[in-house]
C-alpha cells in the first residue's frame, strides 16, 4: 500500500516538472531562435529533459543585421562566459561597428575575431559572407557539434557543448539575411500536452486519495476487531 | 507549478510590451520620419535540476539531464531603420531624406536628429522644423526670396523673381555607427547615446549618404498589416500564457484537496 502511495505523490511532482517545461516554451513565443524541451519519462524515478533542435519558422524582417540560420548550425559569440553558441539572429552593429547580439556579445567570423563592418551597408550571403559595402571583409562562424552531442542551454539564447566537445564547421547551414528564425514550437501540441499533463495530474490526485481511502478503512475496520 | 505560475507570468509580460510596442506603432501610422519599433525577447536562466553526465537509477552515465527555464524577457525595443514611402507635398521646405542620415536641429540647448523633414521659415528668415527649432548648420534665407531650390546634394539656393541667385546654402545630414542605440525622446526626436556611437556628418548623396528630396516627406515604415497580424498572434500567446497559469492553479487545488 505504502509504494502505491509514493509512486503516486512522486508522479505528480514529475507531471509538475513537465508543466514547468511547457509554460517555459510557451513564454518563450516570441522568442527568436528558441528551441524547445520536452521532459521524458523514463520510468517514474528517472526523467530527463530534451532540447528540441528542429528548425523553426522564418519570419521576414527586411531588417539587413537580421539573419536566420537554416539548418543544423549555430553562431558562434564571444561571451563573458566564454565562448558560446546562438541560433537567435537578430543582430545589430554596436558603436565601435562589430556585428553584435541583443545582448551585446560580438559574433565570431572565420577569422577568429569578431567582424567589423565598417559601412551601414551591410549583405550577408547565403554562406555566411559578409560584405561591407560590397567588400568581403568576413564570414561567419557558422559550427555544429558531432551527431548525439546535448547542448545544454545557458540562457538568454545561448548553448553550451558539454566539456571537451570541440564545435566542427557546419557548411551545410545556410544563411538568410532580413528574416529571423521563430521559436520552433506548435503552441497547440504545448496546449495539449499542458491539458494532458493536468489530467494525468489529477488521476494520481485520485490515487492518493484512493489510498488515504483504505487506509482510513483499515485503521477503522482492525482497530474495531 | 508554483514555478510554471511565474514562467508563464513572465511570458505575460514580455507579450505585453510587445503589445504596447505594436499599438505604439499603429499609433504613429501618420507620423512622418516615423520608424516602428520591434520588441526583442530572450529565454532566461535555465535551471539544472539533475545534470547530464551524473549515473542514472540504472548506474548509466545520463546522456541528458534536466534543466527547467524560468521564461522570458525582454532584451530590447529595437527600432528598425528601414526607408518610409514618400509624399509628395509641393511644400518646398518640406524634405525627405532617401536612405540614410538624419536632419540636426537644436532643441533649447540640446542638439536633437530627427528624420521628420517638415521645415519652414521662421520670423528670421531661419530654416526651422515644426516645432520652430533651427536646423543645425543654421541656413538662412533672404526675405526677398520668390523661390527656394533644394537640390539632392543638399544645396539650398534662394531666388528672385528674375531668377537670380540670392543665396546658396548647404544642408548637412548625419548619420550614426548604430542608429537603433539612439535614444527617442518624443516629438520625433533622437538622441545619440553611448550604444549609437557619436554623429557623424556628411554632404547628402556622399559617402553612403542619403541624399535629399525636395517637396516630398517620408511616411511612417510601419505597415498596418503586419503590425495587425503581429497583434494577433501576440494576443494569442498572451492567451496561452494565461492558461498556464489557470493549468497550474487547477493542479495546485487538486493537490490542495487530496485530503478531503
Amino acid at each position: 500500500m505504502r509504494i502505491g502511495y509514493y509512486m503516486a505523490a512522486m508522479a505528480s511532482l514529475g507531471q509538475d516538472k513537465r508543466l514547468d517545461v511547457v509554460a517555459n516554451n510557451i513564454s518563450n513565443a516570441s522568442t527568436s531562435g528558441f528551441k524547445k524541451d520536452a521532459l521524458y519519462f523514463k520510468n517514474f524515478l528517472d526523467q530527463t529533459t530534451y532540447t528540441s533542435m528542429g528548425q523553426g519558422r522564418m519570419r521576414q524582417t527586411d531588417n539587413p543585421t537580421d539573419i536566420a540560420l537554416k539548418g543544423e548550425g549555430f553562431l558562434r559569440v564571444q561571451s563573458d562566459q566564454g565562448i558560446q553558441f546562438t541560433r537567435a539572429g537578430n543582430l545589430t552593429r554596436n558603436k565601435d561597428k562589430l556585428l553584435v547580439t541583443q545582448a551585446g556579445w560580438p559574433v565570431l567570423g572565420k577569422n577568429g575575431g569578431p567582424i567589423k563592418v565598417e559601412h551601414s551597408t551591410v549583405r550577408i550571403d547565403e554562406h555566411g559572407q559578409v560584405f561591407d559595402d560590397g567588400d568581403s571583409v568576413d564570414t561567419l562562424d557558422i559550427v555544429k557539434f558531432p551527431a548525439n552531442t546535448v547542448l545544454e542551454k545557458a540562457g538568454n539564447g545561448l548553448f553550451k557543448p558539454p566539456q571537451g566537445i570541440e564545435a566542427i564547421p557546419a557548411p551545410e547551414c545556410s544563411v538568410q539575411q532580413g528574416a529571423l528564425e521563430d521559436a520552433n514550437f506548435d503552441m497547440v501540441s504545448e496546449m495539449a500536452q499542458m491539458v494532458g499533463n493536468m489530467r494525468i495530474f489529477e488521476s494520481y490526485q485520485k490515487t492518493l486519495q484512493l489510498h488515504d481511502q483504505l487506509d482510513s478503512q483499515i485503521t477503522t475496520k482492525l482497530g474495531g476487531i | 507549478m508554483i514555478r510554471s505560475l511565474w514562467t508563464a507570468a513572465t511570458g505575460m509580460s514580455a507579450q505585453q510590451l510587445n503589445m504596447d510596442t505594436i499599438a505604439h506603432n499603429l499609433a504613429n501610422a501618420n507620423t512622418t520620419g516615423f520608424k516602428r519599433g520591434r520588441a526583442n525577447f530572450e529565454d532566461l536562466m535555465y535551471e539544472t535540476i539533475v545534470p547530464s553526465g551524473t549515473e542514472n537509477s540504472d548506474g548509466a552515465k545520463r546522456l541528458t539531464g534536466i534543466q527547467v527555464g524560468m521564461g522570458a524577457k525582454p532584451t530590447a525595443v529595437q527600432k528598425i531603420y528601414s526607408q518610409g514611402n514618400f509624399t509628395e507635398t509641393g511644400n518646398p521646405l518640406d524634405i525627405a531624406i532617401e536612405g540614410k542620415g538624419f536632419f540636426k536641429v537644436l532643441r533649447g540647448s540640446e542638439e536633437v536628429y530627427t528624420r521628420a523633414g517638415t521645415f519652414k521659415m521662421d520670423q528670421d528668415g531661419f530654416v526651422c522644423d515644426a516645432e520652430g527649432n533651427r536646423m543645425q548648420p543654421e541656413i538662412s534665407l533672404p526675405g526677398a526670396a520668390a523661390g527656394i531650390h533644394i537640390d539632392p546634394s543638399g544645396k539650398v539656393t534662394a531666388v528672385d523673381q528674375t531668377g537670380k541667385t540670392l543665396s546658396s546654402q548647404s544642408i548637412t545630414i548625419y548619420d550614426f555607427t548604430n542608429p537603433g542605440g539612439l535614444m527617442n525622446v518624443g516629438r520625433n526626436y533622437a538622441v545619440p547615446t553611448d550604444a549609437s556611437g557619436e554623429a557623424e556628418s556628411g554632404e547628402p548623396g556622399k559617402d553612403r549618404f542619403g541624399t535629399v528630396l525636395q517637396g516630398f516627406l517620408e511616411s511612417s515604415n510601419i505597415n498596418v498589416v503586419e503590425e495587425m497580424v503581429n497583434m494577433i498572434v501576440g494576443q494569442r500567446a498572451y492567451e496561452a500564457n494565461s492558461k498556464v497559469i489557470k493549468a497550474a492553479d487547477e493542479m495546485l487545488h487538486m493537490a490542495n484537496n487530496v485530503k478531503a
